[in-house]
């Protein structure tokens, strides 16, 4: 469900985005030019194997990392992240337990957006948020600790709302996660992101996930995007071999036992 | 950087369970901590009804430990040992805390700023570290101390200090280069957390262990060191009471009257002792068999 | 070709002391794996699998103490413990989860490969030859380089694959193999399978798989053990397992996993509530607090694992092939 798309300003913009390390013979291009706009309630998953760049263009989106090259937009204006001020992108990781201070409430954590708020009117919106995302608000007090994963990373979902952002980063965001808990993390950002708008950029290697959750789809091989449109094309026929290579890979469809994809020789 | 494999991945849909007190740890810090208690209130209970430490009584010289006046004996001078002894643990718990509390909090502020804030400030502040480190400390103290013509705890504090807050900045600041590339520290950032309550809020409980111990085990070393110093000459003197004062007094007439040495080098080794126990504990009291098992698979 | 089974147990039972009390993390396993094919055991965290794995090897971590009778091939029954631990080691190969940590940064890999069969005086060049040969077969082109590298010079992918041939060095009748592909990409992870299943075959070796991914490993897996709350809830011929499942839990976990073909933004079927805490297991059906079709005898009896056609479940209402279609 698509908010009317305001053609003018694409909620996300990004151009020419390029992050390099090192000099000279040490060179390594990590992305090399990735381009694509988003408008608001639309999901492009950005697809590929470990080391493709995926990473890194996430951190460069979310502002954590300078970009050598690019610009990244959200509603007209050049994203800067900038010390003391709330981002109009937020993030969602893969290791929840790596995404929250053990030492804090949960409560403090999902908060810290709200810090501009008076006290009770910010622990009345931390108590809704996480009602949303289904975690009992009594337990707002509590330390991480003594949540399991999949509630981890629905406190995590709940204090990027809190920040009423306009782009939502997944990073990996199911990975970690038992099947079971997958499937309603991957339905409570569908929910979430049918009421709030929000665009999102969903970095996976996962093409199940991908296909449940994203309008368009971009393929990432080692900082170069090989193939970028409509994720419905995408899962029709590939249009480059190693989209093709990739898909067949995830094809975990049932098959006879006794089939065989062939060993390929590495050495 | 290996192809063909993603970060590993931990299942993690379970809670954790309540953690196991390891029987070792928690009995660990107890008895740290109790001796440190027990040497306090004993100190601060012969000062209250006993003698003043530097009350000499020359007739009483070399008196062996009896109960009555003198429970530990005297020296030389007639100085009741016991009062000395008690004297001696305050001096050293307070010349030990002090430099604690100070080098830690100067060596977390450096390392705090070189880890967060890198660059020019990073290098500057290790090259002072390194310049510490170079020179040796023992050298500064006698330097110091034939220089300085009275050395009072104070002094002392500061003295012990120069050097000893370059653990704490090491240690902090390798903490804050792994912490800081941490999710949570990322979110607090996108949710507009300032600099400085980055640091304080989510950095700084992230060192807070790692702080601890190296502080509780500091805490042996610097009595030692206070301890040779005025063992040596140079550092609390009289009227002041030192263990290692009355231990280099004790020591001509050590054959003949063993306790003016052997108590106030007891309460020497019970202090270190309860410091470094203290330390074990709290380093030991970190990993939870339980939740290692919850992950499913001991992993 | 099938040999009989290789490896049976029975009663498998695993808890921990913890300070919340004694926990159950297995609660009564019996298996049976034949020899020349793949057993998949397949459950999410908390489930069992890999406690049962290291119950069998007897390699416990402390504080936790397991329980049960154990059989090798043809062998006596022997109740698990020291002894037994000794006849299992000595006809098993182990992978445990990780690779990496399997190996020391410090050694070539040749050496590590060759010291277990050199440590029981057979000759440093049979050893070497065996090594050679079992690379060769796990797809590498050049063996002799590979055996001159150190582990950090390897990719996942390969640490993963030399870690199984470290496992077959030995000739094994049974081999465990504990998640080997969770860190690995999709193709990579066909071929790690793939290799495990062919040599499974060739070595006449029985393979107990441990995996939390119940759609890539069936492909490879002759039999599927699906554990839940601690126990075995189906179990059966990957393909049956897999296209009609006896359990509910099965079916949630079949119907909620994302695959390539299914609906684009629409909800996934997934199953409420989440996995149980390892030894705060409900009385009766260990599933019963999240299964749709839960009724009160769910919730007072605990269901036995019932065998039929070739199949097992442990649910009350598990048609097992008892009714026509």
């Amino acid at each position: 469900m698509m908010a009317a798309a305001n053609d003018q300003v694409p909620l996300l913009e990004v151009e020419g985005l390029r992050r390099e390390f090192g000099r000279g013979s040490t060179r390594y291009v990590a992305v090399q030019e990735v381009s694509f706009r988003l408008d608001a309630g639309q999901t492009l998953a950005v697809v590929g194997e470990s080391g493709a760049g995926k990473s890194t263009l996430a951190r460069m989106l979310a502002g954590l990392q300078v970009p050598t090259a690019g610009s990244i937009h959200v509603e007209g204006r050049e994203l800067r992240l900038r010390p003391g001020s709330v981002s109009p992108i937020q993030m969602v990781f893969q290791d929840p337990r790596d995404a929250l201070s053990r030492h804090l409430s949960v409560a403090t954590s999902v908060g810290e957006a709200l810090r501009r708020r008076p006290r009770r009117e910010r622990a009345e919106r931390v108590a809704e948020l996480l009602a949303r995302v289904g975690i009992d608000a009594k337990r707002a007090s509590e330390r991480p600790r003594g949540f399991s994963g999949g509630q981890l990373q629905r406190i995590v979902l709940a204090r990027a709302l809190a920040a009423d952002p306009r782009v939502l980063l997944c990073d990996e965001p199911t990975s970690a996660l038992d099947v079971s808990v997958q499937a309603q993390i991957v339905n409570l950002l569908l929910d979430l992101q049918a009421e709030s708008g929000f665009a999102c950029v969903l970095v996976t290697h996962d093409l199940g996930i991908a296909r449940t959750m994203a309008d368009e789809l971009m393929v990432l091989r080692n900082g170069v995007v090989e193939e970028h449109g409509p994720a419905a094309e995408f899962f029709a026929g590939p249009r480059s071999a190693y989209g093709r290579d990739l898909l067949a890979a995830s094809d975990d469809r049932r098959r006879p036992v006794t089939e065989s994809i062939g060993v390929a020789e590495h050495g | 950087m290996s192809a063909g494999s993603v970060v590993h991945a931990r299942r993690s849909s379970l809670p954790r369970l309540m953690p196991r007190r390891l029987r070792g740890t928690s009995a660990s810090l107890r008895l740290g901590v109790g001796i440190l208690i027990a040497l306090g209130a004993l100190s601060v209970i012969v000062s209250l009804i006993g003698p003043a430490p530097n009350h000499q009584e020359l007739a009483n010289g070399l008196q062996p430990p009896r109960l009555g006046a003198h429970p530990l004996g005297t020296d030389q001078l007639g100085r009741d040992v016991l009062a000395w002894t008690a004297g001696g643990i305050r001096t050293g718990l307070l010349i030990s805390v002090g430099v604690v509390a100070l080098t830690a909090t100067v060596g977390i502020v450096v390392g705090l700023v070189a880890g967060y804030v890198g660059g020019a400030a990073d290098a500057i502040l290790m090259r002072l570290v390194d310049l510490q480190l170079a020179v040796p400390g023992l050298l500064i103290f006698i330097t110091a101390s034939s220089v300085l013509v009275h050395t009072s705890a104070l002094t002392l504090i500061v003295l012990l200090s120069i050097v000893g807050w370059v653990p704490y900045a090491r240690l902090v600041r390798t903490a804050i280069l792994s912490e800081r590339e941490r999710g949570y520290v990322a979110a607090a950032r996108l949710a507009g957390a300032s600099r400085l309550r980055v640091l304080r809020l989510y950095l700084l409980p992230a060192t807070a262990s790692v702080t601890l111990v190296l502080a509780s085990l500091n805490a042996g070393f610097v009595l030692l060191a206070e301890s040779a110093l005025s063992f040596l000459g140079m550092g609390i003197q009289p009227p002041r009471a030192s263990l290692g004062y009355m231990i280099a007094q004790g020591q001509a007439d050590l054959v003949g009257a063993w306790w003016v040495v052997v108590m106030p080098g007891i309460a020497i080794v019970l202090l270190v002792l309860a410091f470094n126990v203290i330390g074990d504990g709290l380093r030991d009291g970190r990993t939870d068999d339980a939740e290692l098992l919850a992950r499913g698979g001991g992993r | 070709m099938t040999a009989g089974p290789a490896l049976c147990a029975e009663s498998v039972r695993v808890h921990a002391s913890t300070s919340a009390g004694e926990l159950a993390l297995v609660d009564g396993v019996d298996l049976t794996i034949d020899a020349c094919s793949v057993t998949g055991v397949v459950g999410e965290t908390g489930a069992g699998k890999t406690m049962t794995m290291r119950a069998l090897l007897q390699l416990l971590p402390a504080g936790v103490a397991g329980s049960g009778r154990i059989r090798m091939g043809d062998g006596e029954w022997m109740d698990l413990s020291a002894t037994a631990q000794r006849e299992v080691l000595r006809r098993s190969g182990v992978v445990f989860q990780h690779p990496p940590a399997m190996f020391d940064p410090l050694v070539r890999m040749g050496r590590q490969l060759v010291e277990g069969l050199v440590l029981h005086d057979v000759p440093r060049q049979t050893a070497t030859a065996r090594a050679r040969e079992l690379l060769a077969r796990l797809g590498f082109n050049d063996p002799d380089r590979v055996l001159r590298l150190y582990p950090h010079q390897l990719s996942g992918g390969m640490i993963q694959r030399v870690a199984i041939a470290m496992a077959l060095m030995t000739r094994p009748k049974v081999l465990f193999v504990d998640e080997p592909t969770s860190a690995l990409d999709a193709h990579v992870r066909h071929e790690v399978l793939e290799l495990l299943r062919e040599l499974t075959i060739s070595e006449q070796a029985a393979t107990f798989l441990i995996s939390h991914d119940l759609f890539s490993v069936s492909r490879y897996c002759d039999v599927i053990v699906v554990m839940y709350g601690g126990r075995i809830v189906e179990q059966g011929p990957a393909d049956a397992v897999l296209r009609e499942p006896e359990h509910p839990y099965t079916r949630g976990l079949v119907a909620c996993s994302p695959t390539i073909d299914a609906q684009s933004r629409a909800r996934l079927a997934a199953i409420a509530g989440a996995p149980p805490t390892p030894g705060q297991w409900p009385a009766g059906c260990v599933y019963a607090p999240r299964c749709p079709m839960a009724v009160d005898r769910c919730r007072a009896e605990r269901p036995a694992l019932r065998h039929g056609q070739g199949r097992a479940a442990a649910c009350h209402f598990a048609a097992l092939g008892q009714e026509e279609a």
